[in-house]
Formats: structure tokens, C-alpha cells, sequence
């Protein structure tokens, strides 16, 4: 019975507010239009039971809805209309860097990609760099952000790797042709997990393909050079440097 | 004794405005004016009394503060608009004090659209699908 009384209370209430504000309203004009939305508050305290039943409490849904209403026309008028422009500006200047690092991005890959193709002749066929930002101090005195690089991916393309291990190593060409092409080394070390887990990895991976061995550290061989040769030019770490062999058949793990 | 200092104001007002209009009617026009002004910042502090009363009364009955919100917003959208209608009016533009008062119906409409929103939410969802 309390929540009877509890609406019996709330609709007294509101039917007296209703009657004063009916009472002190300063004139006729606008009479009709308040004695509308006064009718139709006490409508709905008259029915607030029902929409307990029925759905989310009435109260919490009219905030809801002005609360939407007033971000609207905040929107849509001047008002907070800075708040929504420094937004804006907030996310073009994400969009931008963003664009500006993608940009950057590629054009290291670019340049990484000569400089493997200088040292050790094999053609790489794609060097993916991720850059990050780094909070840190601008020049100002601002927080401003740093790029650095994140990771770098190197696939090497299967038949150059192979052409390239050849000069290397000096294993006859013949095995070329007879090794199965599908023998993908990957050195995968991110930046994060520590030295044994690329090692599992590279174990794994030996593991899975017994018969490949040999080339497996040729092709190791190969891509610690580009890694180190790589951590040497760009000064960074060469557990950050990724390399795949295979641009087909290249898995992640 | 405030109705008394109103009425005075009022009337000196009145004078004032009766005896400068013959000469310089831009000038009782802005008495008139100043005076609606001042009576009205005169009604705000005891309009605030009332509505921390009201406010009060709500609480304790458990009335939700949103009902009374829309109803003082109302009552601050009707006092408002009629107020500068009214001095328009005076300076003899009934185009703009006509205006006014729309806007202060139709302020008073969109209130009014959110609770029609619920209304009818609820009594769809009473009828069979």
C-alpha cells in the first residue's frame, strides 16, 4: 500500500503545483499553451504506475529526453558551441597526425626497404612500420607527443630470400628447387616479451618444419643481420624488428 | 508594506512619464521602461521564496524534481516573455511583442515535447502488437 500512497501523494502534489502556476501565470496569451503541458505532467504522474510496469521509470526517462533535447539545441544555437569546436578541432588534429604518421610511416618503410636491399641484395618485399606516440615534453613546455618507432615487419620475398641465402652461404642452387617453398621462418619478437619467448617461437616453428633446417638458419641468419642492421641505422631495438620469409605464405602466430 | 513602495514607484513613474511625454516622448518611453524593470527585480527576490518553497513542499512529498523543474521552467518562460512583450508593446511595437510571445509559446511547446514523447511511448506499448 505504500506505493499507492506514495502516488496518491505525487499526484496531489502536482495537481496543487498545476493550480498555482495556473494562478500566477501573468496572462491569457499564454494560458492554453501552459494549461497543455501542466495537463499533460499530471497525465503522466497519473499514470506513472503503469509505466513503472511498463517500462523505465517515467522520471528518469523525461531527463533522459530533455537532457538529449538541450544537447540539440546547445548544438544548434551558440551555446556550448565552443566546447563542440574545440572537439572538432581535437579530432581533425587526431586525424591529421594520424595521417602524418601513416605518411611517415611509409616513407621509413621506403627507406628501410633500400638500405636491406643495399646490405644483403635480397629484395624485401614489404617493411611495415608502426609508429607510436610517446608522451612527452614539446618544446614549449607543452605536453606534446613523440613519434617513435613501434615495431617494424619485414617479409622477405621467398625467392630473392632464397637467392640471397645462396650467396651467402654458398649452398649449391640445386636445393632451390627441391625444398618445398613453403617453410615460413618467422622471428617474431615484439617489443614487450622478453628474449625466451621469441626463442619458443623460433624453436616452434624449427619444430614444425624438420626438414628445412638448414635453411631455417640461413634464413635466421639473414634476418638477425637486417634486424641488427636495421637497430644500427635507426637506432632502435632490434627486438623490434619483425622478419617474416615468405610474402605468401607468412603467418602470424 | 512592499505592495506600497510598488504602487508609489508606480505612480511617480506615471507622473513623471505623463509630463515629460508632451516634450520628449523617447524619454517616457524609457522611464517606463526602467520602471517595469525595477519592479520586476523588485518581484524577484520574493519569486525566489516562493520557488525554494514550492521546491521544498516537492521534496517532502516525494513529487520527481523533473515535474517541478518543468513546471518553474514554465512559469520562468511565461513571466519572462509577457514581461518584454509587454514592454514592446509599450514603445508601440506589436509586431515584435507579438514575436515574443510566440517564442514563448513555443518554448513553452517544446517542453512539452518530451512528455508527449513518454505519453504516447507508454500507451503504444499498452495496445497489442
Amino acid at each position: 500500500m505504500t506505493w499507492l500512497s506514495g502516488w496518491l501523494k505525487e499526484v496531489i502534489m502536482v495537481v496543487l503545483l498545476a493550480t498555482f502556476v495556473d494562478l500566477i501565470l501573468p496572462s491569457r496569451s499564454m494560458e492554453r499553451y501552459v494549461k497543455l503541458v501542466l495537463s499533460l505532467l499530471i497525465l503522466l504522474t497519473l499514470l506513472s504506475p503503469l509505466m513503472k510496469i511498463l517500462t523505465e521509470a517515467a522520471d528518469v526517462k523525461l531527463a533522459g529526453a530533455f537532457n538529449k533535447f538541450n544537447q540539440q539545441t546547445s548544438s544548434a544555437s551558440g551555446k556550448g558551441g565552443l566546447q563542440q569546436i574545440m572537439d572538432q578541432a581535437k579530432q581533425l588534429k587526431n586525424q591529421q597526425q594520424q595521417q602524418s604518421m601513416e605518411w611517415a610511416a611509409q616513407e621509413i618503410a621506403a627507406q628501410m626497404k633500400d638500405q636491406i636491399r643495399k646490405q644483403n641484395g635480397s629484395n624485401a618485399a614489404e617493411v611495415k612500420v608502426v609508429l607510436g606516440m610517446q608522451e612527452g615534453n614539446g618544446i614549449d613546455g607543452t605536453a606534446a607527443q613523440n613519434p617513435y618507432i613501434k615495431g617494424v615487419t619485414v617479409v622477405l620475398r621467398q625467392e630473392d630470400a632464397a637467392a640471397s641465402q645462396n650467396t651467402e652461404d654458398g649452398t649449391d642452387s640445386s636445393q632451390d628447387i627441391h625444398v618445398e617453398p613453403v617453410s615460413p621462418v618467422q622471428v617474431q619478437v615484439n617489443i614487450d616479451p622478453t628474449r625466451n619467448d621469441a626463442e619458443d617461437n623460433r624453436d616452434s616453428t624449427s619444430a614444425k618444419a624438420p626438414g628445412t633446417k638448414e635453411q631455417d638458419s640461413g634464413k635466421s641468419e639473414e634476418a638477425e643481420a637486417i634486424k641488427k642492421m636495421l637497430g644500427n641505422t635507426w637506432g632502435i631495438e632490434p627486438e623490434m624488428v619483425i622478419v617474416q620469409n615468405g610474402s605468401n605464405d607468412s603467418r602470424k602466430l | 508594506m512592499e505592495i506600497i513602495q510598488v504602487v508609489g514607484l508606480g505612480l511617480i513613474a506615471t507622473i513623471l512619464i505623463l509630463v515629460v511625454k508632451e516634450q520628449k516622448p523617447m524619454f517616457a518611453f524609457l522611464l517606463a521602461a526602467a520602471t517595469g524593470v525595477l519592479i520586476f527585480m523588485f518581484l524577484m527576490g520574493k519569486i525566489s521564496t516562493v520557488i525554494s518553497e514550492l521546491e521544498r513542499m516537492a521534496k517532502s512529498s516525494g513529487v520527481e524534481m523533473i515535474y517541478l523543474k518543468t513546471i518553474l521552467k514554465i512559469i520562468g518562460i511565461a513571466y519572462i516573455a509577457e514581461f518584454g512583450a509587454q514592454v514592446v508593446r509599450d514603445a508601440g511595437q506589436e509586431n515584435i511583442a507579438s514575436k515574443i510571445e510566440l517564442a514563448g509559446k513555443i518554448l513553452i511547446m517544446v517542453l512539452a515535447v518530451p512528455i508527449i514523447g513518454i505519453i504516447i511511448e507508454t500507451v503504444l506499448k499498452l495496445l497489442p502488437s
